[in-house]
Order: structure tokens, then sequence, then C-alpha cells
């Protein structure tokens, strides 16, 4: 089956196309679900109401752009959706920082690790970091997005740099002072 | 070795191909998730299904039963023209023919009630003849029948001492009386014969006795015959009546116990006997078409109502973020048509169709346009907009210290949702008073059929500008609804209708953020024409 034909089933609510699609992006999706949620459990919620809103939505999908890219938006749009409706991104009093450009030494170091500072993140930092550096977003859709400024998006970013940093460098600190 | 490296692109390439397969049950729960949705779907057009048998049985029944009322009277008129003729005929023929074995015709044993009258005065107008009579029919073939026996008994009386004429005319008149009796079965018989009992047996009696006395004419000996119509004479000349005497005659049992030697009337008297009980057989007739001409089932009324949409809780249909914002709803307007089938005195139902149009305003909505170049999608939930570069969000998210690029374009206004439907209800109603004004209580069920749906964004400078439409309504939906009539009676056709309705809307929004129970309240005003 091509993926036009996935879709145009896709469209009729076809319960076996449905499926198909399910296996055919499950893991991507997954992966941005992991980097945008607090955890692995917050995550599985994530993309179960990702691909819901995706079915139910299925026939707004208008063949323009990637299909990939829609269902990672909505995916996105889910995942921020979560924290909108929690209130995340009430103001809160704190001095914006420069933007800073954050430098560290690129050794091995394992995706799990990275995913797991990632997620320790706290939630408003976590976000603007993922949409900025790993999904591509400026600062103005980031605002639009979070309902926040640019000016707080460019902080929240540089925040999430330095913290970031400082957990690669105690990660390792750690390993090196063991095998001294 | 080590070297310093952007944070970001590390970041960036070391998550570049990051997958990981989610547990299985994600998979579970999201296709649990769309059946669900499947199931409800499939409920509801069960309903619909029962709701759309139920209302065609009823229409079955109420066109079925209007068909055979009409069909019920065109018979009996029919009969009175059938029974008219051919009773003259019959009478025509026994004064033509003398030899009572060629009377025995087919019609003379449909008309019996009728002969069987003439039988009985006539038997009483000749008493005396009576063992001529038992002869003739001694003589005849075995299939006599006591209508025989009563023509033969006429043309006896006729040959010996009446006046024929005089015969025929009683005869007509009874006629009269007996398809009367025909048409209700009840009340005249009642009236003309002190015996109020099996008037109806005495009908149906005579017109299935004949062939059976028939039959027992033809198993039993003749001599049983005789002394069976010697107890039919008898019966004849003792009773008084001539209904009496007809279900006398075709019941043994009956007459047994009837049986009486009282003395033989005049014909003179007994012919205004029967006058008279023309005379109130008409007034009879004519009281019962009075009781039943004046219930009109039908009726009809045109209607118009304000409606009113609210919800019961507090949510959005749009979008999550506009829970907590300020809404009203509109009033707009209501019109159709309604028709209705009164069951009883008490009970009509009802359908109709109606347009309705809703309409529900959210406040407190900053639109503010960004670069039409922007890749990412912020969306409202729940609306499918023609122009994407607008975006909108609740000002009770906006944070006014947080930045001042939101500010400068920011336009404070409102989304205002319009929506149309066409409602078909179908409901009950039941009268609690019925008198000049009346008072009824209305439940019932509509079913809406979305024809409108746009959303518009409002400025506070009263600009209105068509956003787009919204993508979580459903094309067909219900409503369960509740009223109280109040109605005046202009006339026997005409009233007049207030009818207060609380409606509350089922599955018509398939996706709302929190907690949006719609209603609409129409306060539904019209004539209603009887029928």
């Amino acid at each position: 089956m091509s993926l036009e034909q996935l879709i145009e089933r896709c469209k009729k609510n076809d319960a076996q196309a449905q499926s198909q699609l399910y296996k055919l992006y499950a893991s991507k999706l997954f992966s941005i679900c992991l980097k945008y949620s607090r955890n692995y459990a917050e995550a599985e919620d994530n993309l179960q109401d990702a691909y819901i809103t995706i079915f139910k939505k299925f026939d707004q999908f208008k063949n323009q752009g990637s299909l990939e890219g829609w269902m990672k938006r909505i995916t996105i749009n889910t995942a921020l959706q979560r924290y909108r409706s929690a209130g995340v991104f009430d103001i809160i009093n704190e001095d914006q920082i420069e933007d800073v450009s954050v430098e560290v030494d690129d050794d091995n170091i394992s995706i799990d690790f990275l995913l797991n500072i990632i997620q320790e993140l706290p939630d408003r930092y976590r976000l603007v970091f993922n949409l900025y550096a790993l999904d591509d977003y400026s600062h103005k859709e980031i605002a639009n997005l979070l309902d926040i400024s640019t000016g707080t998006s460019k902080s929240n970013l540089a925040r999430a740099r330095l913290i970031l940093k400082d957990k690669i460098e105690q990660y390792k600190a750690r390993p090196n002072s063991q095998s001294l | 070795m080590s070297e310093k490296k952007n944070i970001d692109k590390l970041f960036k390439e070391q998550l570049k191909d990051f997958e990981v397969a989610p547990p299985e049950a994600v998979w579970e729960n999201i296709e649990q998730e769309l059946h669900k949705d499947k199931r409800k779907r499939r409920v509801i057009p069960i309903w619909w299904r029962i709701a759309g048998v139920a209302a065609a049985l009823l229409l079955l029944f109420t066109v079925g039963n209007t068909l055979f009322n009409t069909n019920g009277d065109n018979t009996i008129e029919q009969e009175v023209v059938d029974t008219d003729k051919s009773n003259t005929n019959s009478i025509n023929d026994s004064n033509d023919v003398t030899n009572p074995s060629d009377l025995n015709t087919s019609n003379n044993q449909d008309k019996n009630p009728i002969v069987d009258n003439d039988s009985s005065k006539n038997e009483e107008g000749i008493n005396n003849s009576s063992e001529q009579l038992n002869d003739n029919l001694t003589t005849t073939d075995d299939s006599t029948t006591k209508t025989n026996v009563a023509s033969s008994n006429e043309d006896e009386k006729k040959s010996s001492s009446k006046n024929s004429s005089l015969i025929k005319n009683k005869s007509l008149k009874e006629n009269a009386v007996a398809n009367q009796n025909n048409i209700k079965l009840n009340t005249t018989n009642k009236d003309k014969t002190k015996v109020s009992i099996d008037n109806e047996k005495n009908a149906v009696v005579n017109s299935s006795n004949t062939p059976r006395s028939n039959n027992n004419i033809d198993l039993n000996p003749v001599k049983k015959e005789k002394s069976e119509i010697d107890k039919l004479i008898k019966k004849t000349t003792s009773s008084k009546e001539t209904q009496v005497t007809s279900a006398n005659n075709s019941e043994k049992e009956n007459g047994t116990t009837t049986i009486d030697t009282s003395k033989t009337k005049d014909v003179f008297k007994e012919e205004n006997a029967i006058e008279k009980a023309i005379v109130e057989a008409e007034q009879n007739k004519d009281e019962v078409d009075e009781t039943e001409a004046p219930i009109k089932r039908w009726s009809i009324a045109p209607n118009i109502a304000p409606v009113y949409f609210n919800t019961l809780g507090k949510g959005s249909p749009i979008d999550d973020q506009f829970i907590n914002n300020t809404k009203e709803g509109d009033i707009n307007v209501s019109y159709g048509v309604k028709g209705s089938y009164a069951i009883n005195k008490k009970l009509k139902i009802r359908a109709g169709i109606n347009k309705v149009d809703l309409g529900y305003t959210t406040n407190n909505v900053v639109a503010f346009s960004r670069p039409s170049s922007s890749g990412s999608s912020r969306q409202l939930q729940n609306i499918k907009l023609h122009d994407t570069t607008t975006t909108f969000i609740s000002a009770n998210s906006i944070s006014y210290t947080t930045g001042p690029e939101i500010l400068f374009t920011k336009e404070q206004g409102s989304i205002d949702q319009q929506l149309g439907f066409i409602e078909v209800p179908i409901e009950v109603e039941y009268n609690l008073i019925d008198k000049k004004i009346g008072l009824n209580l209305i439940g019932g069920f509509s079913t809406l059929f979305l024809s409108n749906n746009e959303i518009y964004s409002v400025q506070n400078n009263g600009d209105r500008a068509l956003l787009g439409e919204a993508t979580n309504i459903n094309d067909m939906s219900y409503s369960a609804n509740f009223g109280i009539g109040v109605n005046y009676n202009i006339s026997k056709q005409l009233r007049f209708n207030l009818e207060p309705t609380f409606k509350y809307q089922i599955n018509t929004f398939n996706d709302t953020s929190g907690d949006f129970q719609p209603f609409f309240i129409g306060v539904y005003t019209g004539l209603s024409f009887k029928f």
C-alpha cells in the first residue's frame, strides 16, 4: 500500500489503515513525546492523545507538505497543550537573561543521558529548548505558541542551555573522578 | 579527545535519529478510544431508527384509522340502499308468487331481519291461519326457512284479509328502522324493544341463523319441523315487538323463555309503535352523528420563537484556553410548523420541522496577525480557519508584563459562533387543563441537522469578519425537549399557543473543552388549526 492509499483509507476511518499508519510513525513521534515530556509515562499519554487527534482530524490533512511534518506538529501541539492548560506559562517574575552561546566538550555522551537531562529541565525551559534547538522554531513562533514574549523565549532558552551544560559537566566529572 | 561544541548542535546531532518504540499499550488505548467513539455514534442511530419506526407506525395507524372510518361509513350507506331495494323486491316477489317453495330465494335469506319483522307482524295478524301455514311448510322443500315461513305468512295473510299495500308500506318503514339498527347497533333497538339485551346478537343471529335453521330443517323430519314452526308462530304472536320476535325466532332458547300466552295485538296498534320507533331511531341517529362529528384529531400549527442558546457547564466549544473567558448566548429566531394528532382528549403526538439559529459569543479574545511564512501552526483546537495568519488567544492568558510585542498588535474582541440547524421534533403533549384557556406538558426529542456553521471574529470597534467554521460539530445531533404549553381557544378550529420549551442538546459537539453542555430555550408562539 502506498502512502497515498494509506492516507485515503485513513480519511475513511479504515481501522486497518489506522493501525498501519500508527506503526509507521509511532517510534518517531514517541521520541518527540519523550523530549517534550517530563517522563516516560507522560510521553505515553502524549503519544496517545496525539494519535487520537491525528485520526479524528485526519480529513484536515490536505496533502500539502509531508504527512510526517503534519503529524509531528500535532504531536508537539498536543504536548504544549498539556502545559498550556496546566498554567505552566503563567507569569514568573524572574530576570530575563541574555541569549548566551554555550559550548561543551563533545565526548561520547549517551542519548539516554541527554534525554534524561532534557526531561529534568523545568517545563518552560524544556519546551523552549526543544522548540528552538531541536525543532527549528523561531523565537517569534515560540512566543506565539506558548503565549509568551520573544524576550521570555530567549531568556528561557539561555537558562535551559546553562542548566544542560552544568549537568553535562557534572556527568563528565563523575566518571573522571572515578577513573582517577 | 574532546573539543568544544555548541550545546544546541550537540543535542541536535545526538538526537537526530533518536527513535523509541512506544509500548504496545499505547496503541491498544488509541484503538479503544477510536472504537468507543464509533460505539457512541452507533448507539444514537439506533435510537433514531426506533423513533423512525414509531413515527411510521403512528402514521400508518392514523392514516389507516381514518381510511377505515370512512370505509365503514360508505359500506353502511350502501347497505341502506341495498336493503331498501332488495326488500321491496322481496316483498314484491312474495306478493307476486304464491307458491311458498319458490319464495325460498337467497335474497330473502340475506334480508332476514326485515323479513323476520314482517313475518312476526304478519303472523300476528293471521294467527287463525296458522294451521294452513303449517301445512304449507310441511309440503315445502327441506330447504324451507323461517324467512320463507314469513313470506308465506305474508302471502297467506294478504290473500285472506289484509291490504297488501299497507303491508308493503309497513315493511318499508321497517326497513328503515332495521337499517338504522344496522348503522348504530345500539340505542335504537334498545329503545324500540323493551328487551334491552342482545341487540347485537339479535342482528347477528338474524343474519347467521337462517342458514342454520335451514340445516335444522334439512336434518329433522317433517314432524319436528312442524312442531318448531308451531312454536315459532306462538312466539310471534306473543311478543310485542318485531325485533324481539325475530330474535326469538332465530334462537330457540330465548324463545322458550320468553314465550307468553298474551293476546294478539292489532296490526294498527303495532304500526303506531313502529312509526314511533322510526322517529326515535331517527332521533338517535342524529344524536349519534352529533356526538361523533366534533372530534377533530388533526391540527397544524405554524410557530415562531425567540431562542436563547447557552451552556449548563463551564466550557468552550472552541478551545481550551477560552474555558475561563466570559461567554454569552445570543438570542436568535426559530420558526417552523408542527402537525399533531390527538390520540385521545388528553394526549397528542406531534411532529414538525423548524429552522433554528443559535449563536454563542466568547469574549476577551485577542487577535493578532503573524507572518504568513511562519511554519508553526498555532490553531484553535476546534476551528478550521480560512485565514491562518491570524492567531487568537484568550486575553486571560496574556501577561501584560511579559512582552510588548503582543500588546502592540493586539486587538481585543470576541469570537462569535453561529450555528443553524434544521430541527425535526417528535413530541408528546399531555393536557392538564382543557378549557377555554388550556395548559399542557410537552416532552420529546428533536433531531438537529446542521445547516449553518460559521465563526466570526468581532472586534471592539464592531468589525466583523468570517473566520472559518467549527470542526467539532456533528452533522446530526439530538435534543431532549421539555416544555409547558399555554393555549387559548379562539374558536373550535383556531387555537393560540405559547410554549416555553427547554431543549437540552445531545451529541452536538464531538470535542469540546471543559464542561460544555449546550441547551437552548425557545418560547414558541403560534396558531394551530384543527381539522
